[in-house]
């Protein structure tokens, strides 16, 4: 294969980096000569971080454990992984507990799963240490402690003795590369780190692990999902499609001339900024296994041409540090993606619909309050985004709109009428004009109903003016508009995806035939490229019934094309509360300026980051 | 600089534990004196008249009854006589059997060593092995040893117990003719190492009532724990097989384990009655069941008490032990 | 169903619950002889032409005492376990899905029901009642109550937050049609495993408490009680105890089989969702 050596100098291989060679992973219950990860082939150097940048399912996290040689009794990998001129994949078990932990670091998604809640962490940074350095006594303890530095928590020995559950997120994630980098790995997998923390914590963290590469030497493989993190971090920029690599080289190349189709669209997702235009979503899904005959992409693509279906497709050198795997990249360069305008809102929209005022909760047992004083209104046909970060309330609020918590304080008014605490103790009517999507796919339908099942409740429930003959063809029609195939009526949610589940929920809400949405993070369980199709569908569903929206969620750009007026809360209360386009482009409050300037966009370094946090990680919550 | 939130880390950690367990013996306690009054309640609904009759049998008259009705206080009100049997039971005094006329604490002490001895052998016997083959089979489940020691181990679960001490009887006493068969004779004939040997067949009898049981579930949460992440997170910083598989994965498996030990060793202890029963050791087990079937009601209300305080020491004991195995019930989350 | 016949748990598990079952209810019809009548010259038979297993201590038949003992020991568990989930089962299923005081106090009592082991509980009841079919029901139903009343609470806990069941409170319906209409079918599973499993203990409870002469009374055929019985003699006539304890052993061997199966079943399709 070509361009082998291109990333740094040549002959580095002395060097302590990982070069990864032609690694294929199957999982063993596949049919024969069907795998999940075909030929990947990339290098780690020291002081870089290389990114590899996919959606769920393309093989990304199974790339990056079997690189280590750490695949599992279920997998069958073949291939090399050179570090320090030895095969990985060649040593056993016992010869490869020898570098991990000590050479070789592995970071996982979370934190809190890679750490054992009963041990104290003190322990779990002494074990590594003990194991691999022999360390004891005094200089262990200073060793703690200079870890603890290096991850910028406080140099505490009390900490030492506290569990998991007393930290939180940010802190429990600077704990898990503390024990990873005990022993002064020289290549460090990271898998996802910072999903699941808030966006602040997350750039914090980002620029963490920036700093500690660069001062330590280290080459790092790190995985995510999320484009506009990885190109403000890394070095190198891979992106996976499908089990195999679609396109990677310099970062600033990459996102600066995206070459492959999948790589444009994926960028054009990821960067939200414009509330005019609609960029949809890719449709179709992408491949379970490795596809070898054809362009695995070449179903979804736009410019899919005959060439495209009939032979494989090999990387091919675009520039000395830039592969692409596409028969077109060399004319695709300034393609444009399609994009439809946003559809506006039809309706009268000077009339108040919701008022929701001086809303509190206060869990029982609880420290302090989830919700307090929330207030704002909605009127027909509006769009309000409710953003904040985890732990803000923002769920809770829609929660207590839709009546499921019946100890909140304060009022929701509905058309003028106070609406009772309780869902239970409401009106059919006011029931049907408030309708709830909620955000895990997996867990808002219930499984042993089919979906005519599920869609019939709403129906039969909300809708007495649709006869029972009729209502065959009214699901007929909801399903249309969803965009799914009618066959699925009959299915289970088991027998679809998460996005397609998403569909039904959506179906489910509007077939009662609503005036108000309350989508809860509805987005946030679903990869980039299905997160368009449903924010589509919403646009265009509640702009065709002058349904009026309130979208929770924590991420800000996909707020920022969506909702015309903004809310922002933090610690339950709200924060700022302003028309959309004021609030981005020029916050009043120090809170929203922080949250925007955390969020990573494309192409930019973190500079800024430093001056604007407070650095409240450093404080020790004790529980 | 480190701001501290909250103040609860004053608290030593012995003084959680501390109260903890004051809590748990304080419900226990009330639990206890509920069974009393529900044991006493049934043993005693019945007239006097009624009692003295299945004791005496049918062919009896008025006075006989009259005279039994006295001599064991029998003709006082209920609450009267529950008071003064439950003030009796903290003294020490179990009350006098309706047919032996002996002292029932009397014959209970005797006979109460010998039930402990055993239920604690087979107890400790059962739960070590299960455990351990809990642990041994967990790490390789789905191998074929798992598959075939997995069947094994559902047979055997699903035996009634009298049916395993009987196999066990009919291999080592009829056949083999190692063990005695009268066990009652040799203690109160017998040497000691001629007694010592009657407690080894209900021991293991009842070992082997807990073994398959513990070993199936510690295989369970031992082949769980094996996967959970943090536990691959251990393996893959290098740590060695035995800190991995002890020290990481049956740490979260124990806490999960103890109740459900608990819970066997509280069942065991109604198969002590069995095996007692079955192999005619002297035991309170026997002394129940022959009670019961004699109709002698004081001497089942004491055994069940006895039992029920034991299965309250059990339930505290694993109270203790999860709250010391999980850092988290300390801090009262 | 399909699904449990596929694994080999299942097969020979329903292969032996059934087999034991038809054995039981057609064999009353088919004993040669009267399963009560004494011959006290035959005693200690071993098998032969007139009697092919043999004959007991009082010169009973074996075979037919065999055939008509398993009656009780199957009618008397699948009606007790059956009718603790539905009193038990069904008080606890409301109780964890509302919560509140009527969650805290349902499970005060089932925890003070279970601070007895369940085999006490019933030897208490018996004492005090009697050894009648009704009293055994009884007690064992009660023996039963605590642990199904668990699992049940156990398994709606881990439904009630779930998302489907806020979407159907959020529609505003009512404690019943969510229990009974989304809560139930996603919990058969595992309440379709413990069922089987106590049916089995049950077995095993009443099979002993006849043979510590508490349960089933002589001279009614009873597995348990044949076992008993056939105690002292032993060495002469060891078929008089084998084959009965065969016959508890297949019928709990061949539960336990298909719960695990079932558990198999539950969990492998939970874990497609």
């Amino acid at each position: 294969m070509r361009g082998l050596n291109w990333i740094g100098t040549e002959g580095d291989t002395g060097a302590s980096g990982l070069e990864v060679r032609n690694l294929s992973v199957r999982y063993k219950q596949n049919a024969s000569g069907v795998y999940n990860v075909s030929n990947l082939s990339f290098s780690l150097r020291p002081g870089r971080i290389f990114g590899l940048a996919g959606e769920s399912g393309c093989g990304k996290s199974t790339t990056a454990i079997a690189a280590i040689g750490a695949g599992s009794v279920t997998t069958e990998v073949s291939g090399s992984s050179f570090y320090r001129g030895t095969d990985l994949l060649k040593l056993s078990l016992d010869q490869k507990r020898e570098l991990w932990g000590k050479e070789i670091s592995y970071v996982s998604q979370s934190a809190s799963l890679s750490l054992h809640p009963s041990i104290p962490v003190g322990k779990l940074i002494a074990h590594p240490l003990k194991r691999h350095l022999n360390l004891s006594g005094g200089t262990l303890r200073d060793r703690q402690m200079q870890l603890l530095g290096m991850v910028e928590l406080p140099q505490d020995e009390e900490l030492l003795n506290r569990f998991t559950f007393q930290f939180s997120g940010g802190q429990l994630q600077r704990l898990a590369l503390a024990v990873a980098l005990a022993c002064e790995p020289k290549v460090v997998i990271m898998d996802e780190p910072t999903t699941g923390l808030d966006v602040t914590t997350q750039a914090k963290i980002s620029l963490l692990l920036k700093r500690i590469v660069d001062t330590k030497d280290v080459s790092v493989l790190y995985v995510s999902h999320d484009l506009a993190l990885l190109s403000n971090i890394s070095d190198d920029l891979g992106i996976m499609y499908a089990g195999q690599i679609a396109e990677y080289g310099q970062t600033a190349e990459v996102i600066g001339d995206p070459r492959h189709p999948y790589t444009k669209w994926l960028l054009g997702l990821s960067s939200h900024t414009d509330d005019r235009y609609l960029l949809p979503g890719i449709p179709g899904v992408p491949p379970p296994h490795v596809v070898r005959d054809k362009c695995s992409f070449a179903e979804r693509c736009l410019y899919v041409r005959e060439e495209c279906l009939a032979d494989p497709v090999e990387l091919e050198a675009h520039s000395e540090t830039h592969m692409v795997r596409c028969v077109r990249s060399r004319d695709l360069d300034r393609a444009l993606l399609p994009s439809r305008p946003q559809p506006q809102a039809v309706g009268n929209s000077d009339e108040i619909l919701l008022e929701v005022d001086k809303i509190s909760v206060r869990y029982p047992m609880a420290p302090r309050y989830s919700v307090k004083d929330v207030s704002f209104d909605l009127r027909r046909g509006q769009r309000v985004g409710i953003v904040g970060e985890s732990g803000s309330g923002k769920s809770t609020v829609l929660n207590v709109i839709a009546g499921l918590v019946p100890f909140a304080g304060g009022k929701v008014r509905l058309k003028g009428t106070t609406l009772p605490k309780r869902s239970k103790d409401r009106s059919r009517d006011m029931s049907k004009c408030l309708q709830l999507v909620f955000q895990n796919p997996d867990t808002a339908l219930n499984p042993r109903h089919s979906i005519t099942n599920i869609l019939l409740r709403p129906l039969k429930l909300f809708r007495p003016d649709i006869p029972a003959d009729m209502r065959q063809s009214a699901l007929n029609e909801i399903m249309e508009q969803v965009r799914l195939p009618i066959e699925f009526l009959n299915r289970f949610p088991r027998d679809l995806s998460g996005g397609q589940r998403q569909r039904v929920a959506i179906a489910r809400a509007f077939l009662a035939d609503p005036q108000v949405l309350l989508c809860d993070e509805v987005t946030s369980a679903l990869d980039v490229s299905v997160q368009a199709t449903i924010m589509e569908l919403i646009s265009e569903m509640s702009a065709e019934r002058g349904v009026a929206v309130i979208f929770v969620s924590h991420d800000l750009g996909l707020v920022r094309s969506f909702a015309s007026t903004t809310v922002v809360m933090k610690d339950g209360m709200v924060v700022e509360q302003r028309d959309t386009r004021e609030l981005f482009t020029a916050p009043s409050q120090s809170y929203t300026r922080e949250l925007i300037l955390a969020t990573p966009s494309l192409g930019q370094q973190n500079r800024r980051i430093d001056t604007a946090m407070p650095p409240s990680d450093n404080v020790l919550v004790v529980r | 600089m480190v701001e501290v939130i909250a103040g609860h880390q004053a608290d030593s950690r012995g003084r959680r534990i501390a109260n903890t367990i004051f809590q748990r013996i304080v419900a226990n306690a009330i639990v206890l004196l509920i069974i009393s009054a529900v044991t006493f309640a049934l043993m005693n609904f019945k007239a006097p008249e009624d009692l003295a009759r299945s004791v005496l049998g049918r062919e009896v008259s008025s006075e006989q009854i009259a005279a039994f009705v006295r001599s064991n206080n029998l003709d006082a009100n209920f609450v009267e006589r529950y008071l003064s049997w439950i003030s009796g039971v903290f003294a020490g005094d179990l009350g006098t059997s309706l047919i032996t006329r002996r002292a029932v604490s009397a014959v209970v002490s005797d006979a109460i060593g010998r039930s402990l001895t055993v239920a604690m052998l087979g107890a400790f016997l059962g739960v070590c092995s299960g455990v351990l083959a809990g642990v041994f089979l967990g790490v390789r489940v789905g191998s074929k040893t798992d598959i075939r020691m997995v069947t094994a181990l559902l047979v055997i679960a699903s035996m009634p117990e009298f049916l395993i001490g009987i196999a066990l009887y009919m291999l080592f006493v009829t056949w083999l003719g190692w063990f005695p068969t009268q066990a009652a004779f040799a203690f109160s004939f017998g040497s000691a190492s001629e007694r010592a040997m009657n407690y080894i067949l209900p021991a293991a009898t009842i070992a082997l009532l807990l073994l398959p049981h513990v070993a199936r579930v510690t295989r369970v949460t031992m082949a769980e724990a094996i996967d959970a992440p943090y536990v691959v997170a251990a393996k893959l910083r290098g740590l060695s097989q035995v800190q991995t598989k002890w020290n990481y994965a049956f740490r979260s498996a124990a806490a999960s384990l103890i109740s459900v030990i608990g819970v066997n060793l509280v069942y065991a202890i109604s198969g002590v009655v069995v095996v007692e029963y079955l192999f005619g050791f002297p035991g309170v087990g026997s002394l129940l069941v022959e009670a019961i079937g004699a109709g002698d009601s004081v001497t089942v209300q004491a055994v069940i008490m006895i039992f029920a305080i034991f299965v309250i020491i059990i339930n505290v004991s694993v109270d203790i032990i999860i709250v010391i195995l999980n850092p988290r019930l300390r801090y009262g989350t | 169903m399909r699904r449990i016949l596929r694994t080999w748990e299942g097969r020979i598990g329903l292969f032996l619950v059934v087999g034991t079952t038809i054995l039981i209810a057609v064999g009353p019809y088919i004993a040669p002889y009267s399963p009560t009548e004494v011959g006290l010259d035959q005693f200690n038979q071993s098998p032969n032409s007139v009697h092919w297993l043999g004959t007991d201590h009082l010169g009973r038949d074996v075979l037919s005492r065999f055939l008509s003992g398993g009656r009780s020991i199957i009618f008397i568990p699948v009606v007790s376990v059956t009718l603790a989930y539905l009193t038990a089962g069904l008080v606890s299923m409301v109780a964890a899905y509302k919560g509140g005081i009527f969650d805290l106090v349902v499970s005060r009592i089932v925890e003070l029901l279970m601070s007895l082991p369940s085999l006490l509980k019933i030897l208490l009841m018996v004492a005090a009642f009697g050894p009648s079919t009704g009293v055994l029901i009884l007690a064992i139903t009660i023996a039963n109550m605590s642990g199904a009343s668990r699992v049940v609470r156990g398994a709606v806990l881990s439904q009630s937050r779930l998302d489907y069941v806020k979407s159907s409170e959020a529609r505003g319906e009512g404690v019943l049609i969510i229990v009974v209409q989304e809560i139930l079918p996603n919990i058969v599973g595992p309440l379709a495993a413990d069922y089987t499993l106590r049916i089995t203990w049950a077995i095993i409870a009443l099979s002993t408490l006849s043979f510590l002469g508490l349960g089933v009374q002589p001279p009614q055929p009873d597995w348990g009680l044949m076992i008993q019985d056939a105690r002292a003699s032993i060495k002469a006539a060891p078929l008089v105890a084998i084959v009965p304890a065969l016959g508890i052993a297949a019928l709990s061997v061949g539960l336990n089989l298909t719960a695990d199966a079932i558990v198999r079943w539950s969990e492998g399709k939970e874990g497609s969702t």
